[in-house]
């Protein structure tokens, strides 16, 4: 009896001390939304940022013929070896620098947004094993397989497949922007981000949970059979 | 395909037994046997049924019942 009692204590003090990660980690979300929106609210129609830069065909001459096919907008390039800090003014508001904005906020804060789900739903499967056995007399690992958790776990699951997904899409986003309002003579402009720093592995890992998901599931069954057998 | 019915109840009101009594007489706890009577049970044992047979005093047709899904009868 007091082992499941130092036991529940301590899955208590996991759930806490998750509680207390998923609101720091939420508020501070919260706090870079609020500078960011606070950054476009102040300067609407300027993008500060990086790209790297590679020759082209023809030999670059750095500091030369910069200009943009859209009308309207500045460029200024400081070039730093590969990478190129730019910013772009643009005369009018323009829906590409807030879209542009909201890209690089969510590409820059999708680690931390990742995290945070995982470390909610697994505060969640600890609630909620917690929750049941304040009801019950069976073991705690009886009812950490549940229908319920399993399915937290392949939200999980799933997240870990979607996050190099979402980082895919930023790197298209920020590629066609790029190639939309730059135009280098003698240089091609690419995301910093590129194909190979994705975090692929990601994919494989989700998918081993999606087997061992499919395996627990067996065992739930297995499990619930053997409990109706009298 | 049907399906199997229990009448344990229905036994066990003949026999006028109380739940907790069968339960300590087959020696199964009386969660289970409040499954098996539910009809929630998925599956029962030769050696519980023998056993509940003989705390009733009865036939295991008495107990179970097939019920078609067409006529239900």
């Amino acid at each position: 009896m007091s082992k499941i009692r130092s036991k529940l204590l301590t899955l208590k003090g996991i759930r806490t001390s998750l509680d207390v990660v998923c609101v720091a980690i939420a508020l501070l979300i919260l706090g870079l939304v609020a500078v960011s929106v606070i950054d476009i609210s102040r300067n609407p129609n300027s993008i500060v940022g990086t790209a790297t830069i590679h020759p082209a065909k023809d030999p670059i001459v750095l500091g030369g013929d910069l200009s943009s096919q859209v009308e309207g907008v500045n460029l200024s390039l400081k070039p730093n070896f590969i990478e190129v800090q730019y910013k772009m003014l643009f005369s009018q508001n323009h829906t590409d620098v807030i879209f542009y904005r909201i890209l690089w906020f969510f590409t820059l804060n999708l680690p931390m947004i990742f995290i945070l789900f995982i470390l909610f739903y697994l505060r969640n499967i600890v609630n909620s094993v917690l929750k049941e056995v304040r009801h019950s007399q069976h073991s705690i690992a009886h009812y950490i397989f549940s229908k319920r958790n399993i399915r937290r776990v392949r939200y999980i699951a799933f997240a870990f497949i979607l996050f190099p997904l979402l980082e895919l899409s930023a790197y298209w986003a920020d590629n066609l922007l790029l190639q939309r309002y730059f135009s280098l003579k003698g240089i091609d402009v690419a995301s910093i981000i590129t194909m190979g720093s994705l975090s692929w592995d990601y994919i494989i890992i989700g998918l081993a949970f999606i087997v061992i998901i499919e395996i627990l599931r067996r065992g739930i069954a297995l499990q619930e059979e053997n409990d109706l057998t009298v | 395909m049907g399906e199997i019915i229990v009448n344990v109840d229905v036994m066990m009101a003949k026999r006028k037994i109380s739940l907790n009594a069968l339960a300590s007489k087959v020696d199964i706890t009386p969660a289970n046997l409040s499954i098996l009577k539910t009809g929630k049970a998925k599956a029962i044992r030769f050696s519980t049924l023998a056993a509940i047979c003989d705390a009733l005093n009865c036939q295991p047709g008495d107990i179970l019942e097939y019920r078609d899904e067409l006529n239900n009868k």
